[in-house]
C-alpha cells in the first residue's frame, strides 16, 4: 500500500480541528435560536398583553370622557351653563 | 488435528454461499433504508417526512384585530379588545372529579356542563365560555384543569354604547359585520388572520416553532364623518323628545350641505350593542336611513322649486285662496282659516292647501314629479348603509285629479328622513346635488356635485324657509336664539286599516342653518307623537330648534342674528 504523505498529516490535524469547531459552532447557535425564539415568545406575549391594556385604557378614558358625563358634571357639580349669546362677541372671522 | 480436517472438509462452496447470502440481506437492508430516507419513490423519503409532519407539525391561526372605528375627530367608536375563549377537550375532561367546581368557576350549570360534555364526549374541542376578559381566564387556566385551554380572540366594544349603536351596527360572535357600518365597511375593517406553524407535543401544546408563514394583517381603521359630540347632543334631545311627546319611534339625522358628510344620525328606540343579552332587532334599525315615510308638507318646498322654475310663479306673486276652501275632484281640500290673498312665499309660510292646490294645478304635476328625482327622492342617497331604503314615487299610467294635487303635498310617496335632508341639502348648497356619505372626507377632493337647479331658484326657496321660521309662519319654535334658521314643517296622517288615521300622526320638521351661509341640514320624524301637540310644528320643531343650537355651537358657526354678533360680524370683527 502507498504511504500517506508525511505533509498531509498537519492537514488532518487541522481539519479535524476545524471539525470540532464546526461541530461546538452548531450547537451554540442552536442554542442561540432557542434563546431567541424563547425571547420572541415572551415578547409575542408582552405585545398582547400591552395591546390588551392599551384597548381598555382606551375604552376607560372614552368611558370617563364621554360627553353626557362631561355635561353632567358641569352642569351639575361646577354649576357650569352655556354662556348666553347677549354676552359673547364674535372677535375674528 | 490434520486427520480430522480431512475426514470433515467443509465444502468451500458452503462458505461462500453463506457470505453471499449475508451480503445480499445486508445490500436488501441497506438499499431499503436508501430508498426510505434518500430516494422518493412512492413511499420514499418525501412520503415519510410528510406523514410526520401531518402527525406532530400543526399549522395555527394567528388572530388579528378589526379596524378601529373613529369619527371625523379620531375619537373611538368601536374597538377590538382581546379576549379569551375557554374551551376544552371532551375526551379529556368529560371524566375529570374537577367538573363541578369547573363550572362553579365559570358559572355554568353542572348538570348542564356533563350533559354538554357527553353529547361532545367523542369530540376533541368544545367552547366552555367564549370571550372572557385576560384575567379571569388566566386565572382559570392557572388551575389546571384538565383538557382546558384558551384561545386568544379579539371582542368589539362601542364606547359610545347606544348613541352610535343603530350607525355602527353590530359584529357577530367571530367578529364579522352583520349590521351598519360593520357590515358595509367589512372588507376594509376586517383583518386577515396570519398562519403559523409550529411542533406540537402529546398535549397539543407547541413545542417549537417554524414560524410564521402568513404574517398577519390587521383590520384598517375607519373614520367617519360623524361628530361624537354633535351625535351625543342629538341622541339626548331626540330622547328627550321622544319622552315629552310619548311617541312610538322617532329619527333625526343632520347633515353637511356643502360636503354631503352624515355628522350625526339618531334613532328612537334605541339597543345597547355592548350586551347581547337582550337585544331587540326594532331598536337595532337605523330608522332614519332604513324606514320610508310620506313626507307630506315637507314636499310643498320641492312643489315650491317647480313653481319657481316654470316661470309662472315667483315668490311674490298673489294667489288668491278665498275662500279657504278648494274642491279637487271628489274631495273638498280646507286651509284651517280663509287667508283670502297672499304671496306664494306666504303659502309656503302658512302651508295653505289651497294655494298649493293651485300652484301644483298651475304647473302641473309631471313638473313637480321631475323636480321630485331631481332632488334624489325615490334613489339611494349613495352612502351604502345595509338596508337603507330608495322610498318610492307614484308610477301611475293614469293621474287622478286628486292625485295630481296630493303629490304637491308630499301625499302618495314615501322617503326617508336622510332623503328629505339631501333634497333641502341640494337647496342649502345652491342646487349642487352631492351624494352622501359616512365616511369623513378630504374637503379639498369631494366627489363632483351635479347641478340639479338654479341657484337663483334655490336661493329663493331659502328665503321663503327663512320667512317660515318667523313670526306668522308655522314653525317660530324652530327659532335658534342669535341665529336665522329656516325650514318646513310636515304632519301627516299615518296610513293604518282603512286608509288615512284621523287620531295617528307623523310630525316632520326639515331645517336648514345659519341662513347666512346655508349649511347644516337637520331632519326630524317623530312618528305617533301623543296628545295635543302633535303637528310638525308644535312636535319637531322645537326638537329641530334644540339639535341645531348645538350644531351650530358645535361646529363654530358665527352667529348671524344676534345685534351685537351681527354687528361685529359686519365690521370684520372686534378687537
Amino acid at each position: 500500500m502507498n504511504q500517506l504523505p508525511l505533509s498531509t498529516a498537519p492537514a488532518i490535524v487541522l481539519l479535524s480541528a476545524g471539525l470540532l469547531v464546526s461541530a461546538l459552532a452548531v450547537v451554540a447557535s442552536t442554542h442561540h435560536v432557542r434563546e431567541g425564539y424563547a425571547r420572541l415568545q415572551d415578547l409575542e406575549l408582552r405585545r398582547w398583553e400591552l395591546h390588551e391594556q392599551y384597548t381598555r385604557l382606551l375604552l376607560e378614558v372614552n368611558t370617563w370622557a364621554a360627553p353626557h358625563r362631561i355635561t353632567q358634571i358641569a352642569s351639575e357639580t361646577l354649576s357650569m351653563e352655556a354662556p348666553d349669546l347677549s354676552l359673547s362677541q364674535v372677535i375674528a372671522e | 488435528m490434520t486427520r480430522a480436517k480431512q475426514a470433515y472438509r467443509l465444502p468451500r462452496w458452503r462458505f461462500a454461499v453463506i457470505c453471499c447470502a449475508l451480503a445480499a440481506l445486508a445490500a436488501t437492508l441497506m438499499g431499503r433504508l436508501v430508498l426510505l430516507q434518500v430516494t422518493d419513490g412512492g413511499q420514499g423519503a418525501v412520503f415519510l417526512r410528510e406523514q410526520g409532519a401531518l402527525r406532530t407539525v400543526r399549522t395555527a391561526e394567528i388572530p388579528v384585530y378589526r379596524g378601529l372605528i373613529e369619527d371625523r375627530n379620531g375619537t373611538p367608536l368601536a374597538v377590538s379588545s382581546p379576549v379569551v375563549s375557554l374551551w376544552a377537550n371532551p375526551q379529556q375532561l368529560k371524566d375529570s372529579p374537577r367538573l363541578d367546581d369547573l363550572a362553579a368557576r365559570l358559572s355554568l350549570d353542572a348538570v348542564a356542563l356533563r350533559d354538554k360534555l357527553r353529547f361532545y364526549g367523542d369530540k376533541q374541542f368544545m367552547y366552555l365560555a367564549r370571550h372572557q376578559t385576560p384575567d379571569f381566564a388566566r386565572q382559570v387556566l392557572r388551575e389546571n384543569f384538565p383538557g382546558v385551554r384558551g384561545e386568544r380572540e379579539y371582542r368589539r366594544y362601542y364606547p359610545a354604547g347606544e348613541v352610535t349603536a343603530q350607525l355602527l351596527g353590530l359584529t357577530n360572535v367571530d367578529g364579522r359585520g352583520i349590521a351598519g357600518v360593520e357590515l358595509a365597511f367589512e372588507d376594509w375593517l376586517q383583518g386577515i388572520p396570519g398562519k403559523k406553524r409550529f411542533i406540537k407535543d402529546l398535549h397539543g401544546d407547541a413545542v417549537r416553532d417554524f414560524g410564521v408563514i402568513e404574517e398577519p394583517r390587521p383590520g384598517k381603521a375607519l373614520a367617519l364623518s360623524l361628530d361624537l359630540r354633535l351625535q351625543y347632543a342629538q341622541h339626548r334631545e331626540l330622547q328627550r323628545a321622544m319622552r315629552e311627546t310619548g311617541a312610538t319611534a322617532g329619527s333625526a339625522i343632520t347633515l353637511d350641505a356643502w360636503t354631503g358628510e352624515v355628522l350625526a344620525v339618531s334613532n328612537y328606540p334605541v339597543f345597547n350593542p355592548n350586551s347581547r343579552d337582550a337585544l331587540d332587532f326594532s331598536g337595532a334599525r337605523n330608522r332614519a336611513l332604513t324606514d320610508a315615510y310620506e313626507p307630506g308638507s315637507t314636499i310643498k318646498t320641492l312643489t315650491l322649486v317647480a313653481a319657481l322654475e316654470s316661470g309662472q310663479f315667483h315668490i311674490d306673486s298673489i294667489i288668491d285662496t278665498a275662500p279657504g276652501r278648494i274642491r279637487v275632484g271628489a274631495k273638498m281640500l280646507h286651509d284651517p282659516r280663509d287667508y283670502g290673498e297672499i304671496s306664494v312665499s306666504k303659502v309656503i309660510e302658512k302651508s295653505s292647501q289651497v294655494g298649493v292646490t293651485k300652484i301644483a294645478q298651475a304647473v302641473g304635476h309631471a313638473a313637480i314629479l321631475d323636480v321630485l328625482y331631481r332632488f334624489g327622492l325615490g334613489e339611494s342617497t349613495g352612502t351604502g348603509f345595509p338596508g337603507e331604503r330608495a322610498g318610492q314615487l307614484p308610477e301611475l299610467a293614469r293621474w287622478s285629479d286628486i292625485e295630481k294635487v296630493t303629490l304637491a303635498f308630499g301625499y302618495g310617496l314615501t322617503a326617508t328622513p336622510i332623503q328629505l335632508a339631501r333634497a333641502y341639502a341640494i337647496l342649502a348648497n345652491g342646487g349642487v346635488r352631492r351624494p352622501l356619505t359616512l365616511l369623513r372626507q378630504n374637503p379639498n377632493s369631494l366627489p363632483a356635485g351635479q347641478q340639479v337647479i338654479d341657484p337663483e331658484v334655490a336661493r329663493d326657496v331659502l328665503e321663503v324657509l327663512d320667512r317660515v321660521t318667523e313670526p306668522g309662519g308655522t314653525a317660530t319654535l324652530a327659532q335658534v336664539p342669535g341665529f336665522s334658521v329656516g325650514g318646513k314643517t310636515g304632519t301627516v296622517h299615518k296610513v293604518g286599516v282603512g286608509g288615512y288615521l284621523d287620531d295617528q300622526y307623523v310630525a316632520l320638521f326639515v331645517g336648514v342653518a345659519p341662513m347666512s351661509a346655508p349649511r347644516y341640514v337637520t331632519a326630524i320624524l317623530i312618528d305617533q307623537p301623543r296628545g295635543d301637540h302633535y303637528g310638525g310644528g308644535l312636535a319637531a320643531a322645537p326638537v329641530y330648534s334644540r339639535i341645531t343650537e348645538e350644531v351650530l355651537r358645535i361646529r363654530n358657526s358665527q352667529p348671524d342674528q344676534s345685534d351685537r354678533g351681527a354687528l361685529l360680524a359686519a365690521s370684520g370683527g372686534g378687537q
